[in-house]
């Protein structure tokens, strides 16, 4: 703790407070998360223990580097990872930051590049959404938010929490209670953030429990049956009143993206499927001719990451 | 990372004998950080093993987990000196450590550790022992111990399903 100058808190989680920090000898400006001193009595958190292994494993342009890691003298566990100046939240929620088709190419393929490699390392991420994308100055995205994340063997057996994800990123599958959820499940919550990025506002905006997302869900895809998602009916909440009597048709997502190049939708429409088995994968996704078609994504050093300095009257 | 190959040279040299070839890079490193020990033994450090390896059958854990903990207790004990009585603490805290960064799900709790340790040490000596292994490893957790050469040595040496098993049960 000794090496850095604490600066201002950044914001507070369940679990954990993160600050801005600098370190002493070299002035770099860092994030450093602090983990709550023995919040369980068990000892450090296993959540940062897990942490400091998967961001170790993953080392990548794309994702949040981890710079250092300590305990301090009352027992609380700090990480300490590069600063990053803004988040894609941030981003979208500043109506003075325009975001043009290329500025969007670019923004997703970086996301869809950071979660290639995770799913190359068999990490799932789980919680993947905008306020987890974060910018360094030069315009790098770096993903963050590894907290939930964990290995997978990719072995269909393995059972995995249904309460990752944030609610408006949480793939249909593991809103019905599936425990065998997989690399498409991140890729659901990718759809919805291209998605809403192309809209600027969330794509599929439940309210606040988990059967109204569903709702809004098969509002847009349409209700679930043998054609679109031949396994849907073995999942735990099939035969609960979760899916709507009667079935719903899908709506045309040309209708909703009346804004968006024809080989966007294209790409959106085949990231969110409901069936996770036909969902392109990251690497599938990288390969479509989206991104090779005109126009180029924006250089990133060219994306505009905060609101211009107002003008100087 | 010579404090991870130092740990690994010190299991091959006696296992890997069989595989000379790959076992040459890793010997260059003399593991001799015992000898800086006043107060423990390498007979100790064997009893100690041996108690941790209990401990993984009792309590299910990973084979992984068995050897980060053997590992943590020893470059542990390479960079600080300890006392006799608080050897097994240390080896103790290490498993903890180690099935936190390996189990999947939580399979060891502070009080499984105290009653392992029969009362010996209190809630506050794991918890703190923890922290202090943590700090003295600079929070470098992962590294490469016997169990994750293994698998490529097997693989190497052409290995079929009985000597897999004899040298897992040898390691």
């Amino acid at each position: 703790m000794e090496n850095y100058r604490i600066m201002k808190q950044l914001g507070q989680g369940v679990w954990s407070r993160t600050y801005m920090g600098q370190q002493k000898d070299t002035d770099q400006l860092v994030a450093m998360k602090k983990f709550k001193a023995n919040s369980c009595d068990e000892g450090v958190d296993f959540k940062a223990l897990r942490e400091i292994k998967l961001l170790s494993y993953l080392q990548h342009e794309h994702i949040i580097r981890l710079v250092d890691s300590f305990a301090t003298p009352d027992m609380a566990v700090v990480l300490v990872y590069e600063y990053a100046h803004t988040s894609l939240d941030q981003i979208l929620r500043n109506r003075d930051i325009p975001l043009s088709s290329p500025d969007i190419k670019q923004h997703i393929r970086m996301l869809l590049l950071a979660m290639d490699a995770c799913h190359e390392k068999q990490i799932l991420h789980r919680e993947l959404n905008p306020e987890n994308m974060f910018y360094l100055e030069d315009g790098t995205m770096k993903l963050r938010g590894f907290d939930l994340a964990r290995m997978h063997d990719g072995k269909p057996n393995t059972l995995l929490s249904p309460q990752a994800f944030a609610l408006w990123y949480k793939p249909p599958e593991v809103l019905m209670r599936s425990q065998h959820y997989s690399f498409s499940a991140d890729m659901w919550s990718v759809g919805c953030i291209f998605a809403e990025l192309m809209l600027r506002r969330p794509f599929l905006m439940g309210q606040f429990t988990e059967l109204s997302q569903l709702d809004k869900i098969f509002k847009v895809f349409g209700t679930p049956n043998e054609s679109n998602w031949p396994d849907y009916a073995i999942l735990p909440l099939a035969w609960h009143s979760t899916v709507p009597v009667p079935p719903v048709a899908a709506v045309s997502l040309d209708g909703i993206f009346t804004a968006a190049p024809n080989d966007a939708i294209s790409l959106l429409k085949s990231i969110l499927v409901l069936d996770p088995s036909n969902r392109l994968t990251a690497s599938q996704a990288l390969r479509h001719p989206y991104f090779s078609n005109e126009p180029p994504p924006t250089p990133k050093g060219n994306l505009i990451l905060s609101s211009p300095p107002p003008e100087a009257n | 990372d010579k404090d991870d190959e130092l740990a690994v040279s010190e299991y091959a040299a006696d296992i890997y004998s069989h595989f000379k070839v790959q076992e040459r890079t890793m010997t260059h490193v003399p593991p001799h950080f015992m000898a800086m020990q006043p107060q423990i033994t390498e007979e100790m450090r064997g009893v100690l093993v041996d108690w941790l390896v209990t401990l993984q059958f009792s309590f299910r854990l990973g084979s992984e987990t068995l050897y980060l903990a053997v590992n943590l207790t020893d470059r542990y004990c390479s960079v600080n000196e300890v006392p006799r009585s608080t050897l097994q603490l240390v080896g103790a805290t290490a498993l903890f450590i180690a099935s936190k960064y390996e189990e999947v799900s939580r399979a060891l709790w502070v009080n499984d550790l105290v009653a392992i340790c029969d009362n010996l040490y209190c809630r506050q000596e794991f918890v703190k022992m923890e922290t202090q292994i943590l700090s003295a490893l600079g929070f470098k957790i992962s590294a490469p111990t016997a169990f994750s050469f293994l698998p490529r040595y097997l693989k190497a040496g052409h290995a079929d399903q009985n000597l897999a098993q004899l040298a897992a049960y040898v390691l």
